[in-house]
């Protein structure tokens, strides 16, 4: 597989210069919102309407154990935040509940945790989702018994990073969600959140609920939450989405220090599908190796997809979100191109890097500079196009390709 | 044009031919339901072209199931609600499956109540039955409808392990959130019918007197139903594919209709077209000059509203917009047969717009010479007709 470079990142801070000139133009030109604004996977709503690579989320959505591997840059994070939307639909416990699980190596300060450590921060990661799925829907303690009330209770206090008591006072005086969302988790967002005085009975509610035994250790407070989601509140299954694992120093540039930090938990894979837990892993395709060989039982029971990018892949990248964005209208840049153009999405794909975030910094900077020469109004033209490649390529660092294989494909 | 529109026939199973295939692939899948078996694909969703017969599909399927036990069927026409506001259409949605599924009046206030105490109901209800949901007009629907549908209905029952949801639509395919609507639902397409055979078929039952022009209308038809039965109430051609192309409207609003004919008329000889192409066009079609002085934004309002009534679509492989397949071909012959100056004057206008673009789009050169080989060759077919 290819040497990965550092990823293209332009200097942006707040809304870039131009942007109300450009979402008029986008407006005229029929789209109903910038498909090329947000690069960051986590905070983009629509992730799951216009997310390419179906091969990948076919391997991922289901109650199996799955892993997913893929240069940096190259749509993890993108898949595990439309693995996790795609369960939030609804307003009731039928379907997986997803757990983002990011391992804390700052926290920790090492790379290589103890599975204690990881099912502290698992439990924690969980806990962290229930308390805010519950705050969205607060019908699902409402309708608990004492019993499970208190269960709910206990888990929170014990693994939530902060006094649940203060969580609660944060809503009370807010009398909405903001705080918590801020606090815990901004990209946590359901629509349908509780009216005021709902979010003010279900503090009531919380707070009333009779604490739980001392905090027991990592293994039985992992258990207790699985029970709970599982058990009291109907959950079909548990997903734990696993991401983030080349961002530790340790790890970030070695393959094997990426295999020992999961070398605990990948034992508890096969068990934990009995329990209906699944682990599903976005990882870095340089663990793929390492980790295939390592844990080979696990993974001839599991199902793996690696993600390649090709200039078709890239494309299709443009073509979907410009398909949202005009509502199904078109599915190309094309439809607001000069006649001088064709098949502009393959000219940016092959002129980037082959990774998803670079093709959506070019193609948002051929926006900027029609709108830098023409303002508001007209269709992409060749010039655009032009500067923005010649734009790209003078802020791409050199890169060297070990190999020139970059067909997509998902492997058994 | 001008003449008494031809009333459509309404669904009734003595009418209805064909479609085996797409009807016993339901019936499959509704018989594991009722037996429990599990099914990994829980959605069917049915495309094709204007008259295809996607709603009979769904209306006969409807009729069928209803005659068995062990199952409820919830039939919605989203069609109904093209004028609603989303959030009432919903809410009206789930009160009519309330009241469809025996869970009674009271749900709620808010979407989010109604559809929370609506699924629990239904979640008793598949303990005993299962349930199918037909779905109709969907890709023609607006996607704030949509979205709105899958949040509150859609997509918590599609979870379900004892619903099946069968959609039709034309148009543009809406990309659902939940897997279970998209990843693993399965699409088919509804193809004309295939032969003389079953044109004739579809003719003794719908039109009898026309029965012994079978050929002759399937010749026209290509197979599509609608067209078929429109084709047989006329003996005259030129009439009979003007009462064609004026059914194939029938969903569009009478106070629209004739404006989008012309339009369709004035694309109908293009391969391809976009806002570019369209104030050429209508210019050739009205000899006014004044559709050359239009803006971007008028051009794209008539873009709009083709895309809109689902008788245009993106096409990728074309690069521009695609008029329904069958209505184009029906447009075009009706022009050529009946209005063959405007025909001629519609294949000269492209053809010389093409050129121009040839020469001042270096890049895409090729292209555009193509467009104008295509449309010489379509004016020099005519001119070598005795």
């Amino acid at each position: 597989m290819s040497a990965t470079p550092p990823a293209l990142t332009p200097e942006i801070s707040g809304p870039p210069a131009g942007f109300e000139p450009l979402r008029a133009w986008l407006e005229w030109l029929g789209l109903r919102f910038d498909p090329f604004g947000p690069l960051d996977a986590a905070s983009d709503p629509r992730l799951g309407e216009y997310l390419v690579g179906h091969g990948a989320f076919a391997r991922t959505w289901g109650d199996w154990a799955s892993w997913v591997f893929a240069p940096p840059g190259g749509g993890k994070t993108a898949l595990r935040v439309r693995t996790s939307q795609a369960c939030w639909v609804g307003q009731e416990t039928n379907h997986p509940f997803p757990i983002p699980y990011i391992p804390p190596f700052l926290s920790w300060g090492h790379a290589s945790p103890s599975l204690d450590e990881h099912l502290a921060a698992l439990a924690r990661a969980g806990a962290v989702a229930l308390f805010l799925a519950l705050a969205h829907r607060p019908h699902w303690l409402f309708r608990l018994d004492d019993e499970a009330r208190r269960s709910v209770r206990a888990v929170l206090d014990w693994n939530l990073p902060g006094p649940l008591g203060g969580y609660l006072d944060r809503c009370r005086r807010s009398k909405n969600l903001e705080p918590l969302r801020a606090t815990l988790d901004p990209t946590f967002v359901l629509p349908d959140p509780p009216d005021e005085a709902t979010l003010l009975r279900w503090c009531g509610v919380l707070d009333a609920a009779p604490a739980g035994e001392p905090r027991p250790a990592p293994a039985a407070r992992w258990n207790s939450l699985c029970g709970l989601l599982l058990d009291t509140l109907g959950f079909r299954s548990v997903y734990v989405l696993l991401d983030g694992l080349d961002a530790a120093p340790e790890t970030i540039a070695d393959a094997q220090a990426m295999a020992d930090c999961l070398g605990s938990l990948m034992e508890l894979v096969g068990d934990w599908a009995g329990q209906r837990v699944f682990v599903k892993g976005f990882l870095p395709i340089e663990a793929q190796s390492p980790l295939e060989e390592r844990f080979a039982p696990v993974f001839a029971n599991t199902h793996t997809a690696t993600i390649c990018w090709t200039p078709a892949l890239l494309a299709e990248v443009i073509r979907r979100r410009v398909y949202v964005a005009s509502e199904g209208a078109f599915g190309s840049l094309d439809a607001i191109a000069s006649p001088g153009l064709r098949d502009v999405e393959t000219i940016l794909a092959k002129a980037v890097l082959p990774l998803p975030r670079e093709v959506l910094v070019l193609t948002r900077r051929v926006l900027e500079e029609h709108v830098g020469r023409q303002g508001s109004q007209g269709r992409i033209q060749e010039e655009d196009v032009d500067a923005a490649i010649q734009w790209y390529s003078a802020h791409t660092p050199p890169i060297i390709l070990e190999s020139g294989n970059l067909e997509a494909r998902s492997q058994a | 044009m001008g003449q008494e529109l031809v009333e459509l026939l309404k669904y009734s199973s003595d009418r209805f031919i064909n479609r085996q295939r797409e009807v016993e692939r339901v019936l499959a899948k509704v018989h594991a339901l009722i037996q429990g078996s599990p099914l990994d694909t829980r959605t069917i969703i049915f495309t094709g072209g204007r008259g295809t017969g996607k709603s009979w599909l769904l209306a006969h399927l409807g009729a069928e199931l209803r005659a068995l036990s062990g199952i409820v069927v919830f039939g919605l026409d989203l069609s109904k609600y093209a004028d609603w506001d989303p959030i009432l259409a919903v809410a009206d949605i789930l009160k009519q499956l309330g009241a469809e599924t025996k869970l009674g009046k009271g749900l709620g206030t808010t979407l989010a109540d109604m559809s929370r105490n609506l699924v629990q109901g239904i979640q008793r209800l598949l303990a005993q039955d299962a349930l199918v949901l037909l779905v109709d007009y969907v890709y023609e629907s607006d996607w704030k409808l949509l979205a709105a549908l899958e949040e509150y209905l859609l997509g918590p029952l599609a979870v379900e392990a004892r619903v099946l949801t069968v959609m039709a639509g034309r148009g543009r395919p809406y990309p659902w959130k939940r897997p279970e609507l998209r990843l693993k639902a399965e699409f088919v397409d509804l193809e004309p019918f295939p032969d003389v055979a079953t044109t004739a078929e579809q003719l003794e039952r719908q039109q009898k007197q026309a029965l012994a022009r079978a050929a002759e209308i399937h010749a026209l038809s290509g197979g599509n139903p609608l067209a078929n039965f429109l084709l047989a109430t006329q003996d005259d051609p030129a009439a009979a594919l003007d009462q064609v192309v004026e059914g194939m409207l029938d969903t569009v609003p009478d106070e629209r209709r004739g404006r989008v004919r012309d339009y369709l008329e004035a694309l109908s000889v293009l391969r391809s077209f976009d806002e570019e192409r369209i104030p050429a066009m209508l210019t050739a079609y009205h000899g006014d000059d004044k559709y050359l002085g239009w803006s971007y934004a008028q051009a794209r309002e008539v873009r709009e509203e083709l895309v809109r009534w689902a008788f245009a679509r993106w096409d990728a492989e074309e690069g521009g917009y695609v008029l329904d397949e069958l209505t184009r071909k029906l447009l075009e012959r009706y022009l050529e047969t009946a209005q063959p100056d405007r025909w001629a004057r519609l294949q000269q206008a492209a053809s010389k717009l093409y050129s121009e673009w040839a020469q001042d789009y270096p890049r895409t050169r090729e292209r555009w010479h193509q467009e104008v080989q295509y449309h010489v060759r379509q004016l020099r077919s005519v001119a070598a007709m005795p």
